[in-house]
């Protein structure tokens, strides 16, 4: 491998970055996020998944019956006992609501094994678990994860959800919301300042998402990943 | 201001330029690609913070009796909560 791959591949990602924003203006869209690989391959990312899957039992035992809970967790019961019986949309509302009284918390960053850098990193984000979450509070990204979390416990499937991660413009940060697919096929953003975006809000500029498989770019549309596919195997 | 503007464009056409530079003689896989990418991404800083907007919609009745109901399940001792 040379060294002008090593400088080009940022340098073609800044210029793509840069010329190619146009989907990340649109509407919050399921369908229109380019693939980027499985979830795995983001490593803080796929460990809250796994802590997630090694506390479902102490989740599943607090949600069936109050007395398994722990105190953090009580309202996850009555919550989830009482949203089974609401529609789709009456589940968001209250979700969202219930969810975004928790004390926020900012993360510290911390050293990771990388998968893609193959090396120790300094991330700076830990996505905290919904049981994490109860327990301490968190930032706009343990928020929208624990939002993922609940609203998979009251049977949303997988792929009508994702963690969509946004520059605000407004803030000059980057802010974590939780996007759910409609019947309709539109999205709806569920923010953490208690509102529930159906389009875009103003200032967003979209990034990329996660679900529990998956991960989607935003800012590269596939026209442009289309583009560096056919230079490169025509290479 | 005017100054700043020439020199981050001066920044961009120099990072297309050196793009398009490289493509000429460097085998590039898409692998990279995404792995660059997925690095970029795994650095980003997602922390903000957002206080309840006075624009949020406020809750019906009815949920907002459920999330009262909730909140003193929560509050309430220990298994003296059961609703049933």
């Amino acid at each position: 491998m040379g060294r002008g791959t090593v400088v080009g591949a940022p340098a073609l990602i800044l210029t793509l970055s840069l010329l190619a924003p146009v989907a990340a203006e649109a509407d919050y869209r399921f369908e229109e996020g380019v693939y980027l690989g499985p979830a795995r391959l983001m490593v803080d990312w796929a460990d809250t998944m796994d802590r997630a899957s090694r506390q479902q039992p102490l989740l599943d035992a607090c949600l069936e019956q109050l007395a398994a809970c722990e105190r953090p967790l009580r309202g996850l019961y009555a919550l989830v006992e009482r949203a089974r019986e609401l529609s789709r949309e009456r589940q968001l509302y209250l979700v969202n609501r219930y969810l975004n009284k928790r004390r926020y918390r900012r993360d510290r960053s911390r050293e990771v094994e990388s998968l893609l850098a193959g090396q120790r990193v300094r991330l700076p984000n830990r996505w905290s678990t919904l049981v994490e979450f109860m327990r301490r509070g968190g930032d706009c990204a343990d928020y929208a994860t624990s939002k993922y979390q609940l609203l998979r416990a009251l049977d949303v499937p997988v792929e009508d959800l994702r963690v969509v991660v946004a520059y605000d413009r407004a803030t000059r940060e980057h802010h974590a919301v939780l996007a759910v697919r409609q019947p309709d096929g539109t999205a709806w953003l569920l923010d953490s300042d208690d509102r529930i975006h159906r389009s875009r809000p103003f200032g967003y500029r979209f990034v990329y998402a996660l679900n529990e498989t998956s991960i989607w770019d935003h800012e590269l549309d596939a026209e442009t990943w289309s583009e560096i596919l056919q230079r490169e195997e025509s290479t | 201001m005017k100054k700043l503007a020439l020199a981050f464009a001066g920044l961009c056409l120099l990072a297309a330029g050196s793009a398009m530079a490289d493509d000429a003689n460097v085998v590039r896989t898409h692998s990279l690609e995404v792995k660059e990418r997925l690095g970029h991404l795994e650095r980003i800083d997602v922390t903000a913070e957002k206080p309840a907007s006075p624009d949020a919609e406020p809750l019906d009745e009815e949920l907002q009796a459920m999330l009262d109901e909730i909140e003193s399940v929560e509050a309430a001792p220990a298994l003296e909560a059961a609703p049933h």
